[in-house]
């Protein structure tokens, strides 16, 4: 049996699972992008609002932080950068590094920053199946020019419902390596290049045989679209977003 | 009777330069049973992509049904479905149903009319449970037969399976087995291929086998068998054992 990810979308029970995917997916991008330049108030807000959200979608916190922690290293990885390069009040000196209570600050909002986007995300890609993504995706790019629609959509809709194969293909594959004695290796670039070569290599035969599977079943991208369908949720949930959007920016 | 596959000296020879089958020559009848055995890199799997024009003849021709299948691709795709190997890289809906409705939704029918094929394909198999369920809980067997009801749904007349047995358990692979009779039982065309005889042969009509990209041998099973060994492929047990091909199903 395949383990559950966070990232992926299970049909349940739950009012943001029904809510119109065109309406998830513009609150996604108005409250990612209003984030980018939030302050620390506002985000505790939006981070409050979306960890109660996703405590309702994601299995648990173990398996969120068993699928996020390469992630969440990243992110410390930006504030110790930050929080060493930036000048202002020296709060640690070893040798020639100082790290500065500036740099702290700053590293940490924008890991912060990050996270919420990153959770939003989660979201998304929990409460909706990719078919609907895709459909959503479709509805807000069939009025722009020179860009097909239904291919971006369906590409899109691909790499959603591929994650999951993604995440186990890196697991696999990590396992495999740490059977053979990989952390034994004090070279972290080395590490990293030997997870990814293969990692990759598996990613892209996947993807052939995929398109042998779906030429097999006479896949053409005229195939129809389920309209997008919207719920009883979709004006509160229009309108929270909004509201958060306009406090990332006001407050 | 025609053929409804039928391949004339069919070679292929792929980009490195390597002939992947060379001059075969096959035909196979409506309501057929056939395995094709060989080992490892044998042409099995090439064979299988040209039935449905998945990959195009170096030389040679393939038929479905008559019709060349280069004529008209649609047509043979509708005709002859395939079940690939890995069924994690094939599956591409959301949930069951959708991953059933995939194909019939490619043929540009009705709503209504897909949600017949589907609930039909999901009976057929037994998977009317687990409909609205994520194809990457499903364990191994449930998973197989599921890509067989994606096929199903469109309503072939000739099934093909690349190395269906493949990381299936004993109750998973007992599964698939008794869902390929049944299918079979129905008068659907079945082309199997494997290296694992055992689990296939004693249900089967005809073995074909491959090795190093030519057919080296074609016939009732129980005459084919006799000297299988030589070309790489391991004669079942029974075989071995008590001299005589025991199905796997009783």
């Amino acid at each position: 049996m395949a383990e559950l990810s966070p990232f992926g979308y299970r049909p349940r029970p739950a009012w943001i699972n029904d809510c119109d995917p065109r309406i998830k997916l513009a609150a996604l991008a108005g409250l990612s992008v209003c984030s980018l330049g939030a302050g620390w108030l506002s985000l505790a807000l939006v981070t409050s609002v979306a960890g109660l959200l996703w405590l309702g979608l994601v299995p648990s916190a173990a398996v969120f932080w068993r699928h996020t922690r390469f992630f969440l290293f990243l992110l410390m990885v930006i504030v110790l950068v930050r929080a060493l390069l930036t000048p202002g009040q020296v709060l640690l000196e070893l040798g020639p590094l100082r790290l500065t209570l500036e740099g702290l600050k700053s590293g940490l909002l924008v890991a912060w920053r990050l996270l919420v986007i990153v959770l939003l995300g989660m979201i998304l890609t929990a409460s909706t199946s990719s078919a609907r993504i895709r459909s959503a995706v479709a509805w807000f790019l069939k009025p722009v020019p020179l860009i097909d629609e239904r291919q971006a959509a369906t590409m899109i809709g691909l790499l959603i419902r591929f994650i999951p194969v993604i995440f186990r293909q890196v697991r696999e594959t990590a396992a495999a390596q740490q059977a053979r004695a990989v952390a034994a290796s004090r070279n972290p670039l080395r590490r990293a290049v030997k997870l990814v070569l293969p990692v990759t290599r598996r990613i892209f035969l996947t993807a052939d045989r995929l398109v042998y599977a779906m030429e097999s079943r006479c896949f053409t991208l005229e195939r129809p679209f389920a309209p997008p369908e919207g719920g009883k949720n979709d004006l509160p949930l229009a309108a929270s977003a909004l509201i958060l959007c306009l406090v990332l920016l006001l407050v | 009777m025609m053929p409804i596959l039928e391949t004339v000296d069919l070679s292929h020879r792929f980009a490195d330069g390597k002939w992947g089958l060379k001059k075969i020559n096959l035909a196979v009848g409506k309501g057929q049973f056939v395995v094709i055995a060989g080992a490892n890199g044998s042409g099995k799997t090439t064979l299988l992509r040209h039935f449905n024009g998945l990959l195009e003849p170096t030389s040679g021709q393939v038929f479905v049904d008559g019709v060349r299948v280069g004529k008209d691709l649609l047509r043979a795709r509708k005709t002859v479905q395939m079940v690939f190997q890995d069924t994690d890289s094939q599956i591409v809906g959301e949930t069951v149903r959708d991953e059933v409705a995939f194909g019939p939704e490619n043929l540009g029918l009705s709503r209504q009319e897909v949600r017949l094929l589907v609930e039909q394909a999901l009976e057929t198999t037994g998977l009317q449970a687990l409909a609205d369920v994520s194809p990457h809980l499903l364990s191994g067997g449930e998973k197989r037969r599921l890509t067989i009801a994606g096929v199903l749904a469109m309503r072939p007349q000739v099934l093909v399976l690349d190395e269906p047995f493949s990381n299936l358990d004993f109750p998973g692979t007992k599964m698939v087995l008794e869902q390929l009779m049944a299918l079979h039982r129905s008068n659907m065309t079945i082309v199997l291929c494997t290296h694992e005889l055992e689990k296939v042969a004693a249900h089967a009509q005809r073995l074909v086998v491959l090795s190093r990209g030519e057919m080296v041998a074609d016939g009732p099973v129980a005459e084919v068998i006799a000297g299988i060994e030589k070309f790489g492929v391991h004669p079942p047990c029974s075989l071995k054992c008590k001299g005589r091909l025991e199905p796997w199903l009783s």
